[in-house]
């Protein structure tokens, strides 16, 4: 698989850290919660699986390019409209959740409408980008971030702090039946390689799928679920965890760096965050705004040459986020999110079984 | 063709270009008689060099026992041009081309007198190891001053004319052999598109054939180092030289080009990865402190240390204006200073920096202007930015530095991370005649500069 | 004409753009000359039932040198019914925005810790400002007392109790170090309790004295640890590797200074009327003092006895935790935690911990008996 593969399947795993995976399944903690994210690994990965192996099918094809060739014209609009939906949804989120994390605890006396329209304003450069940009984009900030993220692994696992006790008091709940929501949500992070309905125009090669790279993601992903779940407790004890709005911003601030420039990890981690879900959203909206241009092909928003269809959609996403943060509390939030989790991971089956049958009809 | 009709002919050619050129006072029109051998001289005085005509034209002329000689001899001359059209005659003729008419023929010799023949030390871009000279202002000599450094049968030069009015020669170099062709095209039709009555740099070339009307980072590189030139020819680059300009550019160029010294190539190998990573510290540095400065003063003093905000805090008493008006204060004064000792006279420049550096800042940390460590950072920015190799870019590095500041005024330290990253998307979104500016090579450098499939 | 009419409307959408980016930058901006830092927090309780706490800040102002006049302190005091309100109060009694950014310790006054744990902690959880890795202690005789003192040895610029907890100051085993997130998580947790360094202070106020702890259980019952006690849960706990001990052997008394430990327990429940916690303990060290001369070939008999040593003294202290019903070492944190959780376990180690016996096994080693033999 190419390496750009990975960074979206990464950025994906790493943005849904901070957001409300951890809380999600904090609050299953005794209902099942580990359970959840040991199935959730294996069927990630089968899903990882699969959308790699039908993209690297037909190079340099996204889906609305399969859709106009395999499907009917109408069903095939509507079903890229509905995946447009949900990962616009996705996209806004990251986008709500950061906004909400930088008025708590970054810029607390801003405005939460301009601290997301100053989120927005540099999303909507980006989303316009090429999407060979965006890949070259995601793959700088990932790398610059990579050092910084092993440094805070590395932290939180050696700090003395980090009492295993409750480690191993969250572990003993390993026999429960599994949570749906839990399920969805930890699932979410392993979902990344469905950016590839609209980047696989940019893998033009065909790539060889190993076992080896599989596992790679397996353990990748398996890492990070171990890590957002367990160090919060380990730092902040297993009762009463749940009751923690952000798990991972308050335990990134339970670490202290005693000689570094900055001394509260909090700080470092949240200018990470806001780099990670940065690219998170810009994943997402890229593809929204690729779909929506290939459903909208009229010539009717032009203006002197201009197709205006991307600019619109890029005001639709502006109008509607910010009418969003506005009205969403955070308990809203966090319970919109588990929704979505339950949802994408049904209509993903749907998706599958649609790939199915563009496979089945390329064939013949 | 009839004998009488052809004499005419170039007759009439020959007093066509007199006319032309006739209001000029430095035109020559001259008969050469001697015996029954007669031969006639058409030269523009001032770009022809009249030693040399001397010496290869007249003397033979009148040593030579007959006209048959003297032909034989003119036709064997090197540097005899083709004669294709009489405009481009008149244009050779402007360049210190000398027109003979020898029996019903006219033959063209390029006898230039050339001023600008000098080749320089470095002076843009110097290194302590590698090639000390640049390039000449003369196209014939640089030519030669790169065919000395890379001697390989594929190396293409192309001349062509540019600019409508001074017809500047351009010549476009590549090496045949790993060129890209799409590159190569591209720049071409670019370049015959051009439309600009005088281009006198290389680098103006640059801001014309660049695509877009308002570009904030170069895509081209501008070198006056020939070891730089002989580099990127080897890595299938494209360069354009310009007569009567002492640099060249070298196209496509990516972002990591701008940040490349030729002595990387030269020293140890853990000493060049060192100094490369105090290029791109410094980068970095550059780019960030002064807006870091402003987030950290007046978003999230909480994000340094307490010891670090306490003095920063006691530092600040009295300073009448919020943090973004004193750094950019100080910022103005730094780059005014900077553009004074370039506009400056070499021998003035000393005093200038004195002055301004150590007297200004002093004072103003005195009157309570601006805080001490406001004059560190401003300081510490100030020498970052020399720190980049090439000129353009740390142009351009200065400029970004305004908008990160503004980022980091608007919205403290998430502001300035997100600018960080406008940066780059808007780098990332360039493309350098095709190449992606901004991206990431992981394989060697033989797997990025392609050979070209034969 | 079109053309040049357009371009001039971009530059002023564009300039408009900024200016009102540059007006709506009000909000956030505030220069760090208008914010007044506050280093510590001191709760107090007072008698009046009204207005139940004192709040005491202790806040830094800087001045033009660091250097040469170094930072003042100075300190805001208000009684309220809650911390907010009195917080609030505050903001009016300065000039500058109170910031809590490098609020690093909290100072609880011993009255306070009457009340409900959670209750006091919550403001300090909820705040965003405050950092999880401040220390928390208990001032003796009252918060406010401690907060006042200025030692001697407080030098310009830097808090002196952030120097007693901070690792890179001062380092000494009688020093209990509490983090508020620590302090959070064993006040919600069932099975471990929280315990706090004692900062007392003289009447001069010109020094604190930081080497006492005190434990807090389940229902509120605070118990003191004197210094020796307070050394022995350090090296428990692996706070602190570093252990002095006097050993009284028959003939000769000698101090060991331990400077490498490991402490590792487990516990043991095999009848349910005799559970068993078994700790093991490796120490290093050498001998520091002695009334007579050491022999160098008898270091395996001084490992011995000071082995013996530590045993005793260790057992001591875990027979009073016991007594008094205490249990900041998370003895019942590590019973939930090896066995598979039946959402009794809480209840079950209640009854279990009073019939505990202890076994505790000290490997002691010394290595040299120091400089001279």
């Amino acid at each position: 698989m190419s390496r750009y593969f990975y960074y979206l399947v990464f950025v994906n795993m790493l943005a849904n850290v901070v957001a409300s995976v951890p809380k999600i399944l904090l609050a299953k903690k005794s209902e099942g919660a580990i359970v959840s994210m040991i199935l959730a690994i294996f069927i990630g990965l089968a899903l990882c699986y699969i959308v790699a192996r039908f993209f690297n099918a037909f190079p340099g094809q996204g889906l609305p390019e399969l859709m106009g060739k395999y499907m009917p014209g109408w069903f095939g609009k509507l079903l890229l409209l509905f995946i447009a939906g949900a990962w616009s949804v996705a996209g806004l989120i990251t986008l709500v959740t950061y906004s909400f994390l930088l008025k708590r605890f970054l810029t607390p006396d801003m405005p939460l409408v301009f601290i997301t329209s100053i989120l927005l304003f540099f999303i909507s450069y980006g989303i316009l980008m090429k999407t060979s940009s965006v890949l070259y984009t995601v793959e700088f900030v990932l790398l610059c971030c990579l050092p910084v993220i092993v440094l805070i692994m590395i932290k939180s696992y050696t700090t003395p702090e980090l009492e295993w006790d409750f480690i191993r008091e969250a572990m003993m709940h390993t026999y429960e039946l599994p949570s749906f929501s839990a399920l969805s949500a930890s699932t979410y992070l392993f979902l990344g390689g469905f950016n590839l309905i609209i980047f696989n125009r940019f893998f033009t090669k065909k790539h060889k799928i190993t076992i080896k790279q599989i596992l790679l993601i397996g353990l990748l992903g398996g890492g990070v679920l171990f890590t957002t779940y367990f160090i919060p407790i380990g730092m902040n004890g297993f009762e009463g965890i749940e009751k923690i709005a952000y798990p991972w911003i308050f335990t990134s601030d339970t670490l202290r760096l005693d000689l570094g420039v900055i001394e509260r990890i909090l700080f470092v981690f949240l200018i990470l965050y806001l780099a990670i879900s940065f690219l998170s959203i810009l994943i997402h909206w890229h593809v929204v705004l690729e779909l929506t241009k290939s459903v909208i092909t009229t010539k009717r928003f032009k203006f002197k040459d201009i197709n205006l269809t991307p600019y619109i959609i890029v005001g639709v996403i502006w109008l509607g986020s910010i009418q969003i943060t506005k009205y969403l509390t955070e308990y809203q939030l966090s319970l919109f999110s588990s929704y979505f989790f339950n949802l994408l991971l049904c209509s993903l089956f749907g998706l599958i079984s649609l790939f199915w049958f563009i496979l089945r009809r390329a064939k013949s | 063709m009839p004998f009488k009709n052809r004499k005419s002919d170039v007759e009439v050619e020959l007093e066509w270009l007199i006319n032309e050129l006739k209001p000029s006072s430095d035109i020559l029109h001259k008969p050469l008689r001697l015996d029954d051998k007669q031969a006639e001289l058409v030269y523009i005085k001032s770009v022809v060099d009249g030693a040399q005509l001397q010496q290869i034209v007249i003397k033979p002329f009148f040593e030579l026992a007959s006209e048959q000689h003297v032909e034989a001899y003119l036709k064997s001359l090197p540097n005899q041009q083709e004669f294709t059209s009489k405009e481009q005659v008149l244009l050779e003729l402007t360049k210190g081309s000398v027109v003979v008419k020898l029996k019903d023929e006219l033959l063209l010799f390029e006898i230039k007198k050339v001023n600008t023949d000098t080749v320089r030390e470095t002076n843009i871009e110097p290194t302590i190891m590698g090639p000390q000279y640049a390039l000449s202002e003369d196209l014939a000599t640089n030519l030669n001053l790169i065919r000395q450094r890379y001697h390989k049968p594929s190396l293409t030069v192309e001349t062509m004319e540019i600019g409508k009015k001074s017809n500047q020669s351009l010549a476009i170099i590549y090496d045949e052999e790993y060129v890209l062709d799409g590159v190569l095209e591209q720049i071409k039709s670019q370049l015959e598109s051009l439309d600009e009555p005088v281009v006198q740099t290389s680098t103006q070339i640059q801001r014309f054939i660049n695509n877009q009307k308002r570009s904030l980072i170069p895509i081209m590189m501008m070198t006056e180092r020939t070891d730089r030139v002989v580099y990127n020819l080897a890595g299938g680059k494209v360069v354009l030289l310009l007569d009567g300009s002492p640099t060249t550019i070298i196209a496509p160029a990516i972002f990591w080009d701008f940040m490349t010294s030729m002595e990387d190539n030269y020293g140890m190998y853990w000493v060049t990865k060192f100094s490369k990573f105090l290029r791109y510290l410094g980068l970095f540095v550059s780019l960030i402190l002064p807006g870091l400065y402003v987030a950290a003063t007046s978003f999230n003093p909480e994000v340094f240390r307490v010891e670090l905000a306490l003095s920063i805090a006691g530092s600040r008493i009295g300073v009448p204006y919020p943090s973004f008006i004193e750094v950019l204060f100080m910022l103005i004064f730094m780059e005014l200073l900077t553009e004074a000792s370039i506009r400056l006279p070499k021998a003035v420049t000393g005093t200038a920096t004195t002055v301004g550096g150590l007297i200004l800042g002093t004072a103003a940390t005195e009157a309570a202007l601006a805080s001490n460590i406001i004059i560190i950072i401003v300081g510490a920015v100030a020498i970052s930015t020399f720190v980049i190799p090439i000129n353009e870019m740390s142009f351009a590095i200065r400029f970004m530095r305004y908008l990160l500041l503004l980022a980091a005024t608007l919205a403290g330290l998430a502001g300035l991370t997100l600018g960080l990253i406008g940066l780059l998307m808007y780098v990332a979104n360039r493309d350098s005649f095709g190449e992606p500016y901004f991206k990431i090579f992981f394989k060697k450098k033989q797997a990025e500069t392609r050979v070209k499939p034969s | 004409m079109i053309k040049k009419v357009q371009r001039f409307g971009k530059t002023l959408l564009l300039l408009s753009f900024v200016a009102m980016l540059l007006i709506q930058s009000g909000c956030g901006f505030k220069d760090i000359d208008k914010r007044i830092f506050v280093l510590s927090i001191g709760v107090d309780h007072t008698d009046n039932e009204e207005t139940p706490y004192r709040v005491i800040l202790k806040l830094a102002v800087p001045s033009g040198s660091v250097k040469q006049s170094g930072t003042e302190y100075t300190y805001l005091t208000k009684e309220s019914e809650s911390l907010s309100t009195a917080i609030r109060h505050l903001k009016t009694q300065t000039d500058k925005e109170l910031d809590f950014g490098h609020a690093k310790v909290i100072v609880f006054g011993e009255g306070i810790l009457h009340h409900e744990l959670k209750e006091i902690m919550d403001f300090f959880i909820r705040r965003r400002d405050i950092q999880m890795v401040s220390y928390v202690g208990i001032g003796k005789p009252s918060a406010e007392k401690v907060l006042k003192a200025e030692p001697e040895s407080e030098m310009a610029g830097s808090h002196a109790l952030f120097n007693f907890f901070d690792q890179n100051g001062v380092e000494s085993q009688l020093i209990v170090t509490s983090y508020l997130f620590d302090f959070r998580r064993r006040v919600f947790g069932n099975g471990i309790d929280p315990i706090m360094p004692v900062l007392s202070t003289n009447e001069e106020k010109k020094r604190i004295d930081i080497n006492k702890a005190l434990i807090v259980n389940d229902e509120n019952k605070t118990v003191e640890l004197n210094q020796k006690q307070t050394a022995v849960y350090n090296l428990m706990s692996n706070n602190f590797e570093r252990y002095d001990v006097r050993v009284k052997n028959d003939d000769q008394n000698f101090t060991v200074a331990i400077d490498t430990s490991e402490v590792n327990f487990q516990i043991q429940v095999d009848s349910k009327q005799q559970p068993i916690i078994k700790m093991d303990v490796e120490a290093v060290g050498i001998i520091q003092e002695s009334d007579r001369e050491t022999d160098f070939r008898k270091l395996q008999d001084y490992s011995e006895a000071a082995s013996k040593t530590i045993k005793k003294d260790l057992t001591e202290v875990l027979k009073m935790f016991q007594k008094e019903g205490v249990d900041p070492l998370g003895f019942g944190l590590r019973y939930k935690s090896t066995r598979l959780n039946n959402n009794k376990r809480n209840e079950e180690w209640q009854e279990l911990y009073p019939k505990a016996t202890f076994e505790v096994n000290v490997n002691a080693l010394i290595k040299s008996t120091g400089v001279i033999e």
